[in-house]
């Protein structure tokens, strides 16, 4: 099964379970079905709760807390990532503080939907990676599944486990993809290594006896290329890998890899985002005392360049983290 | 109490509320800021006074004179400005966070614009005879997030009544600075119907709301209310820059001045005399709130 479709059914089953769930997005009716077709064939069958939107990002925010704050549990669609900067107020200075900020503990179930990332030559505006605007902003939650999860699974868990807003990031390379659902790939065991952590953490190694020479932490879209990495690394240079993606990017479940960092010392970290003030660096910079002193070198965090995502394929190679990259950066750290 | 007593209760209670903050903040015993309703209070004191106890307000960041019209709240309200862990939002949302059940503020500009449509969209939705009504003012039609608002509330048939209190100033800016045409041409756009009026006159506001609030519910439609009139205080504290006349000009058309030509003297003292022990007492019981908070 593909991602998209993944996304897709799992969105159908919670309209069809869920008479208080409501999508909110611009294009998403049918015959159309959203700029990426995730929400292709709910409007025919859940009419006025798919509502299709004008192209008013801040408002349909707005409106999706407005249907939370009065019972309902909407999933507001925003068509690309990058337009997630116009929802600003809305989630910062709105959804974000509300239950806290009014003294009660009303919970404000709802969820975000974002396509980020790039590789696909669409330009400055419409290929970032912008979780990390939200990593600093108090009582959001920030989920993001790659290939090797089972996105719809992740997306109704996070529907049913919601207490307030999720921002539901889907890396939009991954739409295409056949996600995998098996237990091994590649001679690779997938296992879920979660510690009392409420979203799937996966951690995919070669053979779980072996210690590995190298942690390489990472989420999204940018997981499949760790899984190249690694499988390319064992067989030119025998060194051993253990990938861990979380779902839940924000905040980082630092318990479920706690063991592995432990037992291996050397942490790599990925994102498709920005390197500076990104994922890697909130998790270098809140190691606990234990894990900090079990390093046995510096960290080394992998992302993108600082510059805006160019639409030449070529140079946007040159900017995004590519395989070499991540090489090098392993390479750097043994 | 007969209507007009009611509403000069009301009225006055706000007033009196808001110069007691003043010399509070001039006392140093209030930190933050406040905007304060002085002049504009007929307004929502007579949409409120229209309103059951289900109806939703959703306000701004002038805010305390809606609030104490919907809940009558005063000891909530004062401790909550006054940063009490008692306060109703526990001495954390302030003087322009406030909620309540059924009632919602916010201190950013046209952020609960879109909020508020979402409320009484919901309310459509569960078939519900409540009203929702937000208020703005002029200033936040300098917020775009405003028309994409307005825009989604008459495609999807929200009723919801949009009351813009007009005071003519945004901030410290008069409405002729900073804002292009007319407000009624601006907002009639968007196949919302839309009246104005410029009021200060609680009595008369009471009997056109009575008649608007049955009309929406009747017709389950979304209507927009513009109020002319002007503020007497000043936009927050202490950034006042009007001059003299023109503010004894404003003086004139004081809600309360309006009220006061309506009641016999009797009944104004008696009132008055009420409100400054119910704030006396409030005040006196909020000091006496013990204070240590706990963040966790």
């Amino acid at each position: 099964m593909r991602y998209l479709e993944s996304l897709n059914l799992a969105l159908d089953q919670i309209m069809s379970d869920n008479q208080n769930a409501v999508i909110i997005g611009e294009d998403i009716k049918d015959p159309y079905g959203g700029a990426f077709k995730v929400t292709k064939g709910l409007s025919s069958k859940y009419g006025h709760r798919v509502i299709s939107s004008p192209i008013s990002e801040s408002s349909i925010v707005g409106l999706g807390i407005g249907l939370s704050l009065n019972g309902f549990k909407p999933i507001v669609e925003i068509m690309f990532g990058d337009f997630i900067t116009l929802c600003a107020d809305q989630i910062i200075n709105g959804a974000s503080k509300f239950p806290w900020m009014y003294g009660s503990n009303f919970d404000l179930p709802m969820i975000i939907r974002t396509p980020m990332g790039g590789r696909r030559g669409y330009g400055p505006t419409h290929s970032q990676t912008l979780e990390s605007l939200f990593f600093n902003i108090p009582n959001i939650k920030i989920i993001s599944p790659s290939i090797f999860h089972d996105p719809g699974q992740i997306l109704k868990d996070t529907f049913y486990k919601m207490k307030e807003l999720n921002l539901f990031i889907e890396n939009k390379i991954s739409y295409p993809n056949e996600i995998i659902l098996k237990e091994q790939v590649d001679d690779y065991n997938i296992s879920i290594i979660n510690n009392n952590t409420e979203f799937v953490t996966l951690s995919l190694v070669f053979d779980r006896q072996t210690r590995p020479d190298i942690v390489l932490l990472t989420y999204g879209g940018m997981s499949n290329i760790c899984f190249e990495v690694a499988r390319d690394l064992f067989i030119e240079e025998e060194i051993i890998i253990e990938i861990i993606i979380p779902s839940l990017v924000k905040p980082v479940p630092f318990s479920d890899f706690h063991e592995s960092i432990i037992s291996c010392g050397k942490l790599v970290i990925v994102e498709e985002g920005i390197s500076i003030c990104g994922w890697g660096s909130m998790i270098t910079s809140n190691l606990n005392d234990e894990l900090f002193d079990s390093l046995k070198a510096k960290p080394v965090i992998v992302g993108s360049k600082e510059f805006p995502i160019a639409s030449s394929r070529k140079l946007e190679d040159k900017i995004l983290p590519q395989k070499s990259d991540i090489k090098k950066a392993i390479l750097k750290i043994l | 109490m007969k209507l007009l007593d009611t509403l000069y209760y009301k009225i006055l209670l706000i007033r009196k509320f808001e110069e007691l903050l003043f010399s509070l903040f001039e006392k140093g015993k209030l930190s933050g800021t406040t905007h304060t309703y002085i002049g504009q209070e007929a307004t929502g004191v007579s949409l409120i006074e229209n309103l059951g106890p289900n109806d939703i307000v959703i306000s701004n960041h002038r805010c305390h004179g809606h609030y104490l019209s919907k809940t009558g709240d005063v000891v909530g309200l004062l401790s909550e400005i006054l940063g009490k862990k008692n306060g109703v939002c526990k001495g954390r949302g302030g003087s322009q966070h406030l909620y309540s059940k059924g009632f919602y503020s916010n201190g950013v500009q046209g952020n609960m614009f879109p909020v508020s449509a979402g409320i009484a969209l919901a309310e459509k939705w569960k078939n519900s005879s409540n009203l929702t009504v937000i208020f703005i003012g002029d200033g936040t039609l300098g917020e775009g997030i405003i028309y994409e608002t307005l825009n989604m509330i008459s495609l999807y048939k929200i009723p919801i009544l949009i009351v813009v209190e007009n005071n003519q100033y945004a901030q410290s800016t008069p409405i002729k600075d900073n804002f292009a045409g007319k407000i009624i041409d601006r907002l009639a756009g968007f196949s919302i119907r839309v009246e104005e009026n410029e009021t200060t006159d609680a009595e008369f506001l009471y009997h056109r709301y009575k008649k608007l609030i049955k009309s929406i519910k009747l017709l389950n439609e979304p209507r927009i209310d513009i109020i002319h009139n002007e503020r007497l205080g000043p936009h927050s504290k202490g950034d006042d820059e009007r001059s003299s006349e023109i503010l004894n000009k404003i003086k004139e058309k004081d809600p309360i001045t309006v009220l006061k030509k309506k009641i016999d003297l009797i009944t104004q003292e008696k009132i008055e005399k009420e409100i400054s022990i119910l704030l006396s007492k409030a005040l006196d019981k909020v000091n006496k709130m013990e204070n240590s908070f706990n963040l966790y």
